[in-house]
């Protein structure tokens, strides 16, 4: 088997705290087959002249193993139910890109959590983050995984009104510093201000991922743009976009932009006007 | 011969060029009413507008722009429009005596449409026939069912019965009624179910799973496992929700009892009469 010629897993593209950065361009050789493991994630692809295969699979157990372009054994792709993809060219140019869920998160803290008037808190939350596979140049993307499919959700005030989401709980970290580095989540700062008079009992959290950005912290963790939450009053919530995590987390610093919104930035009005992000 | 004659008599008659006139408006107008549809069509396509609207659109302009043509034929030929629109007014009534059922159907059509129960590519349940709606014209509808069978369903049925949507929504309920024996701790068998649904990618985590006890059976505590899925993964659902339930249930000792019968006897008939045989291994015969 030819050796993979890859930039990524050059030692120079780790972070300085040695956490591997998955994401970024690699070259397979014809013939060619390379599996990495992202997380819960097992990726395969195989380059055979001007065809691409692409497998994956999930692992049921919770790990945060990153392993980068290492020789795959072709004979595990038949049990991988792999997709076959056919060009006119042969080109062995790769991506892969890190990207933020598909569709909003809703995450429940694992304890209840209440802020009181006129209090003002960042908490931190992760949510899995999609890996999208490109080939070629000009690029053509083939598949978009996740590196751990969430369980499916509803949000909305009744059954017939609402939207699908993905699910996940969170521990709602308060510190920059509790937050752990995993190269297959990201972290999304959370500024909540209760201006109302009364209690804020937070419940549950809507995350809108496809309006938000993804960066790269220099010691690896995984960003997306903060989100800030104004209650204005028990019936009156207010949310916005961060333009990056610099704004809305004062100890992220010097970020690198991975990816864009999956969605063209709404106006700010149209943003700020939904009102039941939060419950 | 006098062939030539009468062709040339045939020809110069004032009649014959407004019917030449009258049959190229006919034929033009069919083209422009088809290429007209057509656009529509590929407009639509382009701009992803929903099978329903595309429908009622093209039909719209298809057939005005016929009536049109063939009023402007009519006229081309002379006929005097108000005199027969008059006519028309009579021959409707008669029509309408005639045909009650199929304008009932027309009438009933319409308010379908205005209705909006359902759209092309709904799945829709009426009495017994559940299917995919292909096409809703003026006097049926036509269902595809899930065996691949046309189904022509009037729409003055459509009206008078109910009419299940089953794709109206996007997520679904899926009711799983399941029974357990009276030995088993209810409690546990709550935990069990909920620890599936929560494991099980396909059900959403909210609306909660619902745990409804149904009543206690003739063999068994019945209950009711509810848990919504997206519409699209109902059938998934459904599937494998079932062969989990009954793969944990036996891996945790629950036991899903058949029908149980107990057989006495009374003081009017005779005892049962008993065997005895020797157990393999066993000093003495088991009593």
């Amino acid at each position: 088997m030819s050796e993979a010629s890859t930039s990524d897993h050059d030692p120079a593209r780790a972070a300085p705290n040695g956490q591997p950065r998955w994401w970024g361009d690699y070259r397979l050789d014809a013939g060619d087959c390379r599996a990495w493991r992202i997380g819960p994630l097992q990726l395969l692809l195989q380059r055979d002249e001007a065809d691409w295969r692409v497998a994956y699979a999930s692992s049921a157990e919770a790990t945060d193993e990153i392993r980068i372009a290492e020789p795959g054994d072709p004979a595990l792709l038949p049990g991988m139910s792999p997709e076959r993809f056919s060009f006119r060219r042969a080109d062995g140019r790769l991506t892969l890109q890190a990207r933020l869920a598909d569709r909003p998160v809703v995450v429940r803290p694992a304890d209840p959590l209440a802020i009181p008037p006129g209090e003002e808190v960042t908490l931190y939350v992760s949510s899995p983050v999609w890996v999208e596979v490109l080939v070629g140049r000009p690029l053509v993307s083939l598949a978009e995984i996740a590196t751990h499919a969430p369980s499916d959700t509803w949000f909305g005030p009744s059954t017939y009104g609402g939207e699908l989401c993905y699910a996940g709980r969170t521990l709602a970290r308060r510190h920059y510093e509790d937050v752990q580095v995993l190269a297959h989540r990201a972290v999304t700062p959370v500024e909540i201000q209760n201006r109302a008079e009364d209690l804020f009992r937070l419940e549950r959290l809507k995350l809108p991922m496809p309006n938000l950005a993804l960066f790269v912290a220099p010691d690896g963790r995984l960003f997306s743009d903060a989100v800030q939450l104004t209650r204005l009053s028990p019936h009156e919530v207010q949310v916005t976009r961060k333009r990056s995590p610099e704004r809305g987390a004062q100890a992220v610093k010097g970020l690198d932009r991975l990816a864009s919104p999956r969605l063209a930035e709404e106006p700010a009005g149209a943003l700020t006007r939904l009102t039941r992000w939060f419950e | 011969m006098d062939l030539l004659p009468r062709i040339s008599a045939f020809v110069n008659h004032p009649m014959f060029w407004d019917v030449v006139r009258a049959v190229i408006i006919l034929i033009v107008g069919g083209a422009v009413a088809k290429a007209a549809g057509s656009a529509i069509r590929r407009f639509s396509l382009r701009r992803q507008i929903e099978a329903q609207r595309e429908a009622l659109a093209r039909r719209a302009v298809f057939y005005t722009i016929l009536v049109l043509a063939f009023l402007a034929a009519l006229h081309q030929l002379g006929v005097n429009l108000s005199v027969l629109l008059g006519t028309a007014g009579i021959l409707s009534v008669a029509i309408g005596f005639a045909s009650q059922t199929s304008a009932s159907n027309i009438i009933s059509g319409l308010f379908l449409i205005g209705e909006k129960a359902f759209v092309i590519g709904d799945v829709i349940q009426v009495g017994t026939e559940t299917g995919e709606v292909i096409s809703i014209d003026l006097l049926s509808v036509k269902l595809r069912t899930y065996d691949n069978l046309y189904v022509r369903v009037p729409n003055e049925t459509l009206i008078k019965s109910n009419v299940i949507n089953l794709t109206r929504f996007p997520i679904r309920r899926y009711d799983m009624q399941v029974g357990v024996a009276y030995k088993e701790d209810l409690a546990r068998v709550h935990a069990v179910l909920e620890e599936l649904a929560d494991r099980n990618p396909l059900c959403l985590t909210e609306p909660k799973p619902l745990f409804i006890f149904l009543g206690f059976g003739d063999s068994s505590v019945n209950l009711q496992f509810s848990v919504w899925a997206r519409r699209e993964k109902y059938l998934d659902l459904r599937n494998t929700l079932s062969l989990e339930v009954k793969n944990a249930f036996d891996e945790a000792g629950i036991e899903i009892p058949f029908p149980h019968r107990s057989l006495y006897t009374g003081s009017a008939t005779e005892p049962f009469p008993v065997r005895v045989v020797s157990q393999p291994g066993a000093d003495t015969p088991a009593n």
